[in-house]
């Protein structure tokens, strides 16, 4: 892989696959609390997702608003072919590793 | 989640923010998710902190990915441009070493005396803030006035049963009392540990002490520490000197060897700014005991003797008139009629008690708004020179860089960015002289601690609210010295300056600026020198005057509460068997200092008086030296003599011109005949004018024995008088002190005064020469080539010399004839304080006058010498 891809762009670019057609900063960072029961700053996934796209990862397209959001609209983010691929790569050569650990007990 | 809009809102200022400084194309995304999150988070953790959050996180999205695109973040290059203008400023400074140096350490100097001094007034004007309480809290004072209205003295305390039966009366309001032992300073001893030491500062107060001033305990209960009697808090300075590391809690003090004290509790140091600084606080529950202790006959129920200063709390809400109004109606219902018109009892407020009293019986000397003042002004003075050498100086180089600011005009740079240059520039040199500053200042604590008579309090001097306006006002300087030096430059014609190289400060219209400026430095200067000098002139004038009597070689030996005040004579046969102790007297007060008013009766008029009254025994007059003026001395062969008085000739023309011989003078219900006249002699100190004095026998009163010992051997004098000492005080501390030491100690704070205007004077003379020594230097670089000329065409060193030095000479003469009425005027406002001072000498200000002017030219000539001396062949060779 040509592309090198930090710790938190993978978790995000997982969740914006996992979260389909609802992936936005708002929803990525409930998730990821949920996730992770730790808590992360929007402008931090906003960050992320910027150089998500810039790689080609992700693409995104402005959607609907509400009324809580002061009438601004959201932007939505959706998995490209070359991220859902990355990805994909990321989590085979994971497992495979993990596959090869020796079973270990800590007793 | 409902999409309704909540009626609370992400806080406004912070989402204005977010929009000014967010591009277009990102705020529905940026904007929106924040908001989003907000309304999320306020129901799951609360609103306030879902507040902070949002702030935060619009905090965090301020960077340049999200700055609008149209703005001058990008396309003016602002930040670029900053780290460009901090880059050639430290060029700058780096390239012109010689200028950097002076700027940066001159207004460095400044800075220190500015961080020294401010910190010390803030100090002084912040004493007693520090009670919870504190604008409820007023003092009891007492004045006493004769019949005629004048007012006799003016006491800081109030008798015994002041406060008690106050706050019975007034039950709304609390009272409680400071007494301490005055007349006697207690010996506290620790016997497990063998420690005993003199303790000034043993307070004896109310249970309610710690209700009212906020003083806080280290270890032990406030409300209970002081409930019961015989209970004892110390400070944890004296649990470590008496305890050292031993917990102190629970253990026994003895005082005057006799009172056992149990420590209830252990107070944290008292603040520097406590107008009243205890070590030791006991309670006045059991203070027949301390009485007993200390021998005193006085009792605490008299109405009349005054040891206990008392203060009171009041409700909120209660004036000052209220309470005043209380203690007028409070006088005639328990002073006794005797006294009650006599009497008044005027309030002053806690924290003004630091700055504005100064009354007899003080629990420590106080300061006044005077010495704050001159503080101030010295502080002003001198960073205004330091400004004024920072902006000439910052001037004069910008115009020599005129080349450079032309090639920016001309390569489209606006007036804007070259400000932004020159201020850049002058806000990094005003920042690292402040870390020169700070590094001074640490460096000059200690001296400028004996200045000032204070200790710094590191508490101010840390506060962040202190180091902030320290770094905030060098800011401002900073501004301040940048601005006019970039106006100069912005105001530049970039041809005239490309084709002249240099653009001539001289001969436009700032010259009269800078002119005046320097002429107002210099000015500063020479009204600090004359205020040093005369300040010093009294100070030694007060020293030096003659007292009419003897102060030198004079050993004052505290005797109160002990067994030689019954054997004087013994003690004193004692002491005279050294051929070196001249002679010796037992008296009642430091002679010299002051002696309190005592009510005597004088014959031929109805009521008594309060007069001075001295008590000393018969070789009083032998001892000090005083010359007798009519009658005679007191005859020790005379048993008689016990009974008469001598006074002196102020007290004899007050009384009936000549006509004293044959009367007599009642003192403790017996007429005493007078048999003496003495000169007129200052026995109190030079701020008082010489009053009448009595002078009488009763051996009750004496407090201190007065030894004249020769001037050679003063070594072994001292060591024969403790050897005496010993035989009879063996267990007890031998304490004396040089009679003329403890007078000049008087003058402390002339002397301080004196100390304080004389270096900073230094300092002012010195900045003015520094900036007079960069001005030159740029002036004469100016003229390199006319100076060239003037050499080959025979001009001799020193005409050129003059002719360097004839402009700033000038503006110095100027300088000082704006300063010396100014001058002269401080001078007199000071010395009004005095009864006794010097006069003006017209020769101390021309001689502050030759002072600076000296100084300048040798500045100048020190500088434009190297210009001077350089071979024309050189300073003309390139054009």
């Amino acid at each position: 892989m040509s592309r090198s891809i930090g710790s938190l762009e993978e978790v995000i670019l997982l969740m914006v696959i996992v979260l389909e057609d609802n992936a936005y900063a708002v929803t990525i960072s409930e998730e990821y609390s949920r996730q992770f029961s730790k808590s992360i700053t929007i402008p931090a996934i906003h960050t992320v997702l910027r150089r998500l796209e810039e790689k080609g990862l992700i693409k995104s397209r402005v959607g609907g608003s509400t009324n809580l959001r002061g009438g601004r609209s959201k932007r939505f983010y959706y998995i490209t072919k070359v991220g859902y691929e990355t990805a994909k790569e990321l989590n085979e050569q994971r497992a495979m590793l993990w596959n090869m650990a020796p079973k270990l007990s800590f007793n | 989640m409902e999409n309704q809009h909540p009626s609370f809102k992400p806080p406004k200022w912070a989402d204005r923010f977010l929009r000014w400084y967010c591009d277009s194309a990102l705020i529905n995304e940026i904007q929106g998710d924040l908001h989003e999150v907000f309304y999320i988070r306020s129901e799951k953790i609360g609103r306030f902190r879902a507040q902070w959050l949002f702030i935060w996180e619009v905090v965090r999205s301020f960077k340049p990915s999200n700055f609008k695109q149209n703005n001058r973040f990008k396309n003016l290059n602002y930040f670029n441009m900053f780290r460009n203008n901090y880059i050639t400023s430290v060029r700058s400074l780096m390239k012109h070493k010689f200028y950097s140096f002076i700027k940066i350490i001159g207004l460095a100097i400044a800075l220190a005396s500015v961080i020294l001094i401010s910190s010390f007034v803030y100090n002084e004007l912040s004493f007693d803030q520090f009670h919870e309480k504190s604008d409820q809290i007023y003092r009891f004072s007492e004045l006493f006035s004769n019949e005629q209205g004048v007012v006799e003295e003016k006491s800081a305390s109030v008798p015994f049963p002041f406060g008690p039966t106050f706050q019975n009366d007034y039950p709304e309001v609390k009272t409680i009392r400071l007494y301490q032992t005055f007349q006697k300073v207690p010996l506290l001893t620790y016997q497990d540990g063998q420690k005993s030491f003199y303790e000034e500062k043993l307070f004896f107060t109310d249970s309610l002490f710690f209700d009212i001033f906020s003083f806080e305990l280290a270890q032990g209960n406030p409300e209970t520490a002081l409930d019961n009697p015989r209970s004892l808090v110390l400070t944890e300075r004296m649990a470590k000197k008496y305890f050292g590391d031993e917990s102190a809690m629970g253990k026994t003090i003895l005082f005057e060897n006799s009172l056992p004290l149990v420590v209830t509790g252990i107070a944290k140091n008292p603040p520097i700014n406590s107008h009243f600084k205890f070590d030791f606080l006991s309670t006045l529950m059991n203070i027949d005991e301390v009485f007993q202790a200390t021998g005193n006959r006085f009792g605490d129920k008299g109405w009349y003797w005054n040891p206990c200063h008392t203060y009171v709390l009041i409700p909120k809400g209660m004036t000052q008139e209220q309470l005043q109004q209380y203690t007028d109606e409070f006088i005639p219902r328990h002073f006794s009629e005797r006294m009650a018109p006599f009497v008044e009892i005027p309030l002053q407020k806690l924290t003004d008690i630091h700055l504005t009293s100064s009354l007899y019986q003080e629990i420590e000397p106080n300061r006044d708004y005077k010495s704050i003042y001159i503080a101030l002004a010295i502080a002003a003075f001198i960073i205004i020179i330091a400004v004024i050498n920072f902006m000439n100086l910052s001037a004069a180089r910008s115009s020599q860089r005129a080349k450079e600011v032309a090639v920016r005009k001309v390569m489209g740079s606006n007036v804007r960015q070259l400000f932004d240059q020159f201020l850049t520039e002058s806000l990094l040199t005003c920042i690292i002289s402040l870390i020169v500053a700070v590094a001074l200042a640490g460096v000059f604590v200690k001296p400028f601690e004996q200045i000032t008579n204070a200790p710094i309090n590191y508490e101010i001097l840390f506060s962040p609210v202190f180091m902030a306006s320290i770094l905030g006002f060098t800011l401002f300087i900073g501004l301040l010295s940048g601005v006019y030096p970039a106006f100069i430059v912005s105001a530049f014609k970039p041809v005239d300056a490309l084709k002249i190289g240099n653009i001539k400060l001289t001969g436009n219209r700032s010259s009269l600026l800078w002119k005046s400026l320097i002429v107002f430095q210099f000015a500063i200067s020479v009204i600090l020198i004359v205020g040093a000098i005369i300040v010093n002139q009294q100070h030694l004038f007060l020293l030096n005057k003659d007292m009419g009597f003897d102060k030198e070689q004079v050993v004052m030996l505290p005797i109160r509460g002990t067994g030689i005040k019954a054997q004087s004579d013994e003690f004193k046969q004692e002491l005279l068997r050294n051929s070196d102790i001249v002679s010796a007297s037992a008296m009642s007060d430091i002679l010299g200092n002051d002696v309190p008013l005592r009510p005597f009766l004088f014959e031929g008029q109805q009521k008594g008086q309060n007069v001075p009254g001295l008590f000393a025994d018969f070789d009083f007059i032998k001892t000090f030296g005083l010359k007798l003026k009519q009658g005679r001395d007191f005859d020790e062969a005379l048993e008689t003599d016990k009974e008469t008085f001598i006074i002196n000739e102020s007290a004899a023309q007050a009384w009936d011109s000549a006509a004293w011989e044959g009367k007599a003078i009642g003192w403790s219900r017996k007429m005493r005949p007078v048999i003496g006249v003495i000169e007129d002699f200052h026995f109190a100190d030079l701020k008082q004018d010489i009053r009448p004095l009595v002078i009488t026998y009763s051996p009750g009163w004496h407090a201190y024995m007065a030894i004249r010992i020769r001037p050679e051997n003063i070594f072994q004098s001292m060591q024969s008088i403790e050897g005496v000492w010993n035989q009879f005080e063996p267990g007890r501390p031998f304490t004396p002190f040089f009679l003329d030491e403890r007078l000049n100690n008087i003058y402390e704070g002339e002397q301080k005064i004196s100390q304080m205007v004389g270096y900073f004077s230094v300092i002012s003379i010195l900045l003015a020469a520094l900036g007079l020594l960069g001005l030159t230097n740029y002036s004469t670089l100016l003229r390199v080539k006319e100076i060239g000329v003037r050499k080959v065409l025979g001009a001799s060193v020193p005409s050129i010399l003059r002719l360097l030095s004839k402009d700033y000479a000038i503006l110095v003469i100027i300088a000082n004839l704006i300063a010396w009425p100014a001058a002269w005027y401080f001078a007199r406002e000071w010395l009004a304080n005095f009864t006794f001072k010097i006069d003006l000498n017209f020769w101390v200000f021309v001689f502050a006058g030759l002072a600076t002017l000296a100084m300048s030219i040798l500045t100048i000539c020190f500088q434009a010498l190297k210009t001077v001396r350089l071979n024309p062949s050189q300073s003309l060779r390139s054009e």
